[in-house]
């Protein structure tokens, strides 16, 4: 206890010190006042639809689903289409999922029949409530796909991080050989993370018209060099290594396909093993796929004709975006890719961050996941690989290609 | 005691509502709260009091704070009352004055923490856990960590007792980049390492310093240390982050011999609970001051022995780790230093009126080491070759310990004589000062010393170098200086009039420095204009101005940068069997010396208007600064030639060896690379107004008000075209062009705010309190506007063409048109923080023990605003400390 010489003075404080700390009180005081407001009502939703221009003529019938999901809870409410009542949904924030199937009859009045998607993320329903989707035919390809996407490498020596034995799987999922020669492999500029979520302004890179690419990587080859069987598939890895000598657990790279090398005093080139052609990075460094599961990957089928440079002097085009903070920002550094030279896309994110993709929803509707936390430690040594949807007599594997990568990818060890 | 226990409950409320974290601190907080509102509580009884008495309250009063201007401007002058902030200087040119009792009623950890008293400045947390440098005169918000524009802090001089610190030899620098803001090559001092204990007075010239000073281009601080006969003072700090014991004493030797010692040692943790990342600092001096009066003159002798220690350390726990993986980084410095000042005065009667020579030694000895554990994620090749030319190299485990240390071993000697003169001609009282001096540093480490086959980082591109490589800097000045005073009628001026030359010597004739002269005219006016009268008392006006050059010379790790190894893959040949495999690399040894780098030089003026009136003062400086040749790492072009081998027809296998680069066919290749070189290409461009109100003490609530803060505006660009080369990868090759930009590549910031100090001093109850309200107006920042497109362009072949309408559609040029957003060039404002600061000291027992604590942000007032539509939240928490000083 501190004494001071004037103890007698303590008795008899000035009134303003009273005024004071009342005052500050009261001013302080709305700061404490709860005004969480619990409670769960329905909301009348109901749905604007916004169809594609080229829409089948005379529909005999339609059939669909629409599912919403409450991200908080995970609750999902799922019901038939064609609905012409509003839904009854309760106030929460939505992933919604939509699939209609329409049957038509064609020329020779032979029944047909076509299916639409629509997706919508992070809804707010808060009140009687108008959603607008936009509706796309979902046509799954049969042709060469991204199989198996390995990007966060084995656990490196210190166990924090990942080393560099990532690979790329590119399957032929059809009955016929296809030649890989000139094929594409991109990575797209945008990062799939509500943290980077932004909004593109410059008309060319609308993701629902082209894809705006940071880094191609280019198949080798005159047409017929690099054939692909059915059920066969390519790999495509950053160092053609044996990593298993190097680190435990490591994988054996020295039987790739192909290797990502970069003209860079860092990089090894195999000399048994050839190196995929680059026709564009955004940096002067080593190409990194996404170590974090956060950005799309495309295989592309250049039109006829096609060379790297016609490529680079056409299909620059550097964009403005609206960043997380608001302000408009450039990113001078891209190319752009038209959505329909695409043949297989995968955007990879974490139910995290996910808002959308770079891939338009006509080539992937929803993400592949290594993990449904963001940065996850525990990620590296998993993959991503294509679920099997059946296996033919002659024993070859067709993998699931829904053009939704949740539903098509699991994500498991790697060994 | 009813009422105190009243208001404690309060104050935890308060404490509560502010959502601190209670469970850590809540012993703490209750003992601040019951202090705080004691004293609250007594100062206002007190004041009310004393309003009755406050005749016997000021005769009363047992501190006399006196503070002593520079002996030899003849400018002493007696202060009869405390000031707890920094005052102006009545000097012609602008000087903020802080003396102990101001830094007892800071409670300062380092010298940093002063920096708050200057106009434009707010209250900051102590930052201990990187290099603290002093920006004087710019914007709040101007940023810190651009090495471009390092010149500013570097450029402002550190004097101690008359002796400069000297910083030229510094090269104390790691090659891992995450410890790089630890260290302060070519960034001055490192405040840090200032403890304020035995400091008795601090000068910081702003304005234009007088010609006796130099190699600065921004200002001045001139800390005088304590000495005289005092009482065993004590002083014991805690706060937040650090705690600091002082211990000093000053005692009579006889009658003509005064000691003064101090020791003081600061312990800090970044986050109180890692010790594993910390600041320990010892200072220590031993100071003596002798005086011997003969018939002829009478001698003042002062030397000193200084040492200071620091030692850093930031470090993992490898226990905590999976792998054991080890992450060690520690930096000692000591620097003992020997000084010695030698005063002779005579008497007033004849011209000369004082000599002085002062000579400084120091030595450092600076031993920074790392321990790192490195995992590569890849397999990299390892380029260490010391050896231009084709090398085979091998390649980096993917896991080993890599160690480094840096041993930098300092000397600096300095040696200055000087003299001043007093003469009256025609009316005109003359002082006249001249001096010359002699300034010599030399690095005599081993530098740095690591395993090239095991760096610190794995792309490392470093080798090696010893410091003691590079030769001693000399440099020489001298300086005359003339002040006339002179009245007129009721008015008065006084006039100061300087000239400092200086060079550096001993230079290599390749250096356009060599020999070069650089001459630094400076001058100051005030004028003293009659005061005033009215009904309630005289004003006195006063205006005043200078205008002066500023040079300072590079230091060494600028003139004399390290040799730069580039290396290029010449045959990349990784095959499956180990035996088989080669990596050639060309390895290019280049000098990246700028033979024609220049002094950086500084041209200042300002001017200042005071009105005083019943003892309050009101003082406005303008100023403006240009400096145009501020240090920068500008990027070069440099094109190297090598061969890339081709192996494809190579069968090691049926060969059984690895491919032979005779053997090989090959294609020339050249590359162009954009590589820094130390030049003078950045412009720091500060104006500003600061102000300073300070009332008198009103003797009713012994309360006095000061109000001080600045407007400033600072533009930090370069100074000429930048080369650049846009990073991007066409076609399989690195875009093999490079653009030359006039573009002016810089950022302006601005600030304003105004701090209001309220500090009550209660003399008879040895009570000072002060509530601070610190208002940062706005700041705000804007980037400068470039077009982005080069007006020249240079390909491998060296040949610069113009950039033409047709380089928009090359599918290769293109590339280095620059695109910027819409908004990329707008003004954008951080709206008004306000914060509310306390402080109090208190002095019990004949002052022989003091407690002290303060609160920073006890109350912080920061609105959200929005930036192009988002929410922007700010934050912070209260930082607070507390001391107890004895005085045996």
């Amino acid at each position: 206890m501190i004494t001071f010489r004037n103890t007698m003075i303590m008795n008899k404080p000035h009134k303003t010190i009273k005024l004071l700390c009342m005052a500050m009180v009261l001013l302080l005081l709305p700061g404490c006042i709860n005004t969480d407001n619990i409670g769960e009502s329905y909301n009348a939703v109901s749905l604007e639809n916004i169809f594609p221009d080229d829409r089948a003529p005379q529909a005999q019938n339609v059939t669909g689903k629409i599912t919403f999901t409450e991200l908080n809870t995970g609750r999902k409410s799922t019901f038939a289409l064609p609905q012409y009542d509003s839904f009854k949904i309760v106030t929460g924030l939505y992933d919604i999922e939509a699939s209609l199937t329409i049957y038509f009859s064609d020329e020779s009045n032979v029944l047909q029949s076509r299916t639409l998607r629509a997706t919508a993320s992070s809804v707010a329903i808060n009140g009687d409530d108008m959603v607008s989707l936009k509706w796309f035919y979902f046509n799954p390809s049969s042709s060469l796909l991204i199989s198996e996407i390995y990007v966060t490498g084995s656990p490196d020596a210190k166990a924090t991080g990942g080393i560099r034995d990532t690979y790329f799987k590119i399957y032929n999922n059809t009955d016929e050989t296809i030649y890989a020669d000139g094929l594409g492999f991109v990575e797209s500029c945008l990062v799939n993370s509500s943290t980077n979520a932004f909004e593109i302004l410059t008309e060319r890179n609308n993701r629902h018209e082209n894809f705006s690419a940071c880094a191609i990587w280019v198949i080798p080859g005159n047409g017929t060099d690099v054939p692909v069987a059915p059920g066969e598939s390519i790999t495509i890895v950053d160092q053609a290594i044996d990593w298993g000598s190097l680190v435990n657990g490591g994988l054996d790279h020295t039987g790739a396909d192909f290797e990502w090398w970069d003209d860079n005093k860092q990089d090894t080139d195999n000399p048994s093993v050839p190196n995929l052609g680059k026709w564009y990075h955004y940096s002067l460094t080593i190409w990194i796929p996404s170590n974090q599961c956060n950005r799309s990957y495309a295989l592309v089928r250049f039109p006829e004709g096609m060379t790297a440079e016609k490529f680079l002097a056409e299909y620059h085009s550097p964009y403005d975006y609206i960043s997380a903070l608001g302000s408009i920002m450039t990113n001078e550094k891209c190319y752009v890719i038209p959505n329909s030279w695409i043949i297989d896309g995968v955007n990879l994110s974490n139910r995290e961050k996910w808002v959308y993709g770079a891939l338009d929803e006509s080539i992937d509707m929803s993400y592949s996941s290594i993990s449904d936390k963001d940065k996850d430690p525990e990620r590296f040594g998993k993959v991503m690989r294509r679920k099997v949807a059946s296996i033919t007599d002659g024993g070859r594997v067709i993998l699931l290609d829904t053009d939704d990568s949740l539903n098509d990818f699991e994500t498991v060890p790697v060994k | 005691m009813q009422y105190i226990n009243k208001i404690k409950k309060l104050a935890i409320i308060f404490f509560y509502i502010l959502k601190i974290d209670q469970s850590k601190i809540k012993i703490f907080f209750s003992f601040l709260a019951m202090t705080l509102s004691a004293w609250i509580s007594l100062s206002a009884a007190v004041s009310f009091q004393a309003d009755d008495q406050s005749n016997v309250s000021t005769a009363d009063s047992t501190r006399v704070a006196e503070v002593k201007r520079d002996s030899v401007k003849n400018d002493s002058y007696v202060l009869k009352d405390v000031v707890v902030t920094a005052r102006e200087s009545r000097g012609p040119t602008s000087v903020s004055l802080i003396d102990h009792a101001a830094m007892e009623h800071l409670q300062p950890s380092s010298f940093t923490d002063l920096l708050e008293l200057l106009p434009g400045n707010v209250t900051k947390d102590p930052e201990t856990g990187k290099a603290n440098v002093i920006k004087l005169r710019e914007a709040a918000n101007a940023s810190e960590d651009n090495d471009d524009y390092n010149t500013s802090a570097l450029g402002t001089s550190f004097v101690v007792d008359g002796v400069p610190i000297n910083t030229s030899a510094d090269m104390q620098a790691s090659l891992d980049a995450s410890r790089k803001s630890r260290t302060v090559v070519g960034k001055g001092v490192d405040m840090r390492t200032i403890s304020t204990d035995d400091i008795e007075n601090v000068e910081i010239v702003r304005g234009i310093a007088g010609v006796e000073y130099g190699e600065m281009t921004s200002g001045l601080v001139k800390i005088k240390r304590k000495s005289g006969v005092t009482r065993l003072e004590a002083r014991f700090k805690a706060d937040l982050q650090s705690q600091l014991f002082y211990v000093g004493k000053g005692f009579a030797l006889g009658n003509d011999w005064v000691v003064n010692a101090g020791i003081d040692y600061l312990d800090s943790r970044m986050d109180p609970r890692n010790n594993r990342d910390n600041f320990k600092r010892v200072t220590g001096s031993v100071r003596l001051r002798g005086e011997m009066d003969t018939e002829l003159a009478e001698f003042i002798w002062q030397p000193s022995v200084n040492l200071a220690y620091t030692r850093e350390r930031d470090e993992n726990d490898p226990d905590l780790t999976v792998n054991n993986t080890i992450d060690f980084f520690r930096s000692d410095n000591t620097t003992m230093s020997f000084n010695n000042v030698l005063d002779v005065k005579f008497p007033v009667a004849r011209f000369f009126q004082s000599a002085q020579l002062t000579q400084g030694l120091s030595y450092g000895i600076e031993n920074m080491h790392q321990d790192k554990t490195v995992a590569s994620s890849r397999l990299y090749p390892m380029p260490v070759s010391m050896t231009p030319g084709p090398n085979d190299v091998g390649y980096l485990p993917m896991l080993y310990l890599a160690e480094l240390d840096v041993h930098g071993r300092p000397l600096t000697a300095y040696l200055k004589g000087s003299f001043s003169g007093g003469l009256t001609l025609g009316g005109v009282y003359n002082l006249v000062k001249g001096g010359v001096e002699w300034n010599m540093s030399k690095n005599l480490g081993n530098g740095r010393i690591y395993d090239i086959m095991r760096p610190i980082s794995e792309g490392n591109t470093n080798r090696p170098r010893p410091f003691s490589d590079v030769p001693a800097m000399h440099q020489v000045s001298a300086y005359l200086e003339n002040t006339a005073s002179w009245d007129l009628g009721s008015q008065r001026f006084q006039l100061m009039l300087g000239l400092r030359e200086t060079q550096l010597v001993h230079l290599d004739s390749k250096y356009a420095l060599s020999g070069k002269p650089y001459l630094d005219p400076r001058v100051n006016l005030k004028w003293t204009l009659g005061s005033t009268p009215t009904d309630y008392g005289p004003i006195g006006w006063e205006v005043a101005g200078g205008v002066g050059q500023f040079t300072k010379m590079p230091v060494a790790a600028y003139l004399y940068p390290d040799l730069l190894y580039t290396d290029y893959a010449q045959l990349n040949y990784y095959h499956n069997v180990e035996a088989y495999r080669v990596m050639n690399v060309m390895t290019f040894v280049e000098d990246v010396t700028n033979y024609n780098l220049l002094a950086a030089r500084n041209f200042k003026w300002e001017v200042r208007g005071d009105v005083s009136f019943r003892g309050n003062r009101l003082s406005v400086t303008y100023f403006r600064e240009d400096l145009n040749d501020g240090f920068r790492a500008t990027p070069t072009v440099h094109t190297y030639n090598y061969k890339v081998y081709d192996a494809s027809g190579f069968d090691p296998v049926a060969a059984d060896r690895a491919p032979l680069l005779s053997e090989l066919p090959y294609v020339d290749e050249a590359r162009n690379a954009v590589v820094s070189h130390w030049t003078n290409a950045s412009r720091t461009k500060k104006q500003g107004v600061e102000y300073t109100f300070s009332s008198r003490r009103i003797p009713a609530l012994s309360t006095r008000v000061t109000v001080s803060g600045a407007w400033m505006h600072t533009e930090l660009q370069n100074s000429g075209a930048l080369w650049y080369k846009p990073g991007v990868i066409l076609n399989g090759r690195e875009l093999q062009y490079v653009g030359l930009y006039d573009d002016t590549e810089g950022n302006t910031y601005e600030s304003f705010n105004t701090n209001v100090m309220i500090d009550t001093s209660l003399p008879r109850l040895g009570l000072n309190f002060s509530v601070a309200v610190q208002n940062m107006w706005y700041t705000s920042s804007q980037m400068k506007f470039k077009t982005g497109i080069p007006t020249h362009y240079m390909g491998t072949d060296g040949v610069v063409l113009p950039f033409t309408a047709e380089c928009f559609d090359d599918p290769y040029l293109q590339h280095l048109v620059r695109t910027y957003s819409s908004t990329a060039f707008d003004y954008r404002r951080v709206p008004v923080a306000t914060t509310f600061n306390i402080k109090a000291t208190k002095k019990l027992w004949n002052d022989r023990i003091g407690i002290a604590l303060y609160v920073n942000r006890l109350l912080s007032i920061a609105p959200d605003y929005y930036l192009y539509g988002s929410l922007q939240r700010r934050y912070s928490s209260p930082y607070f400390g507390m001391e107890i000083n004895l005085k045996l």
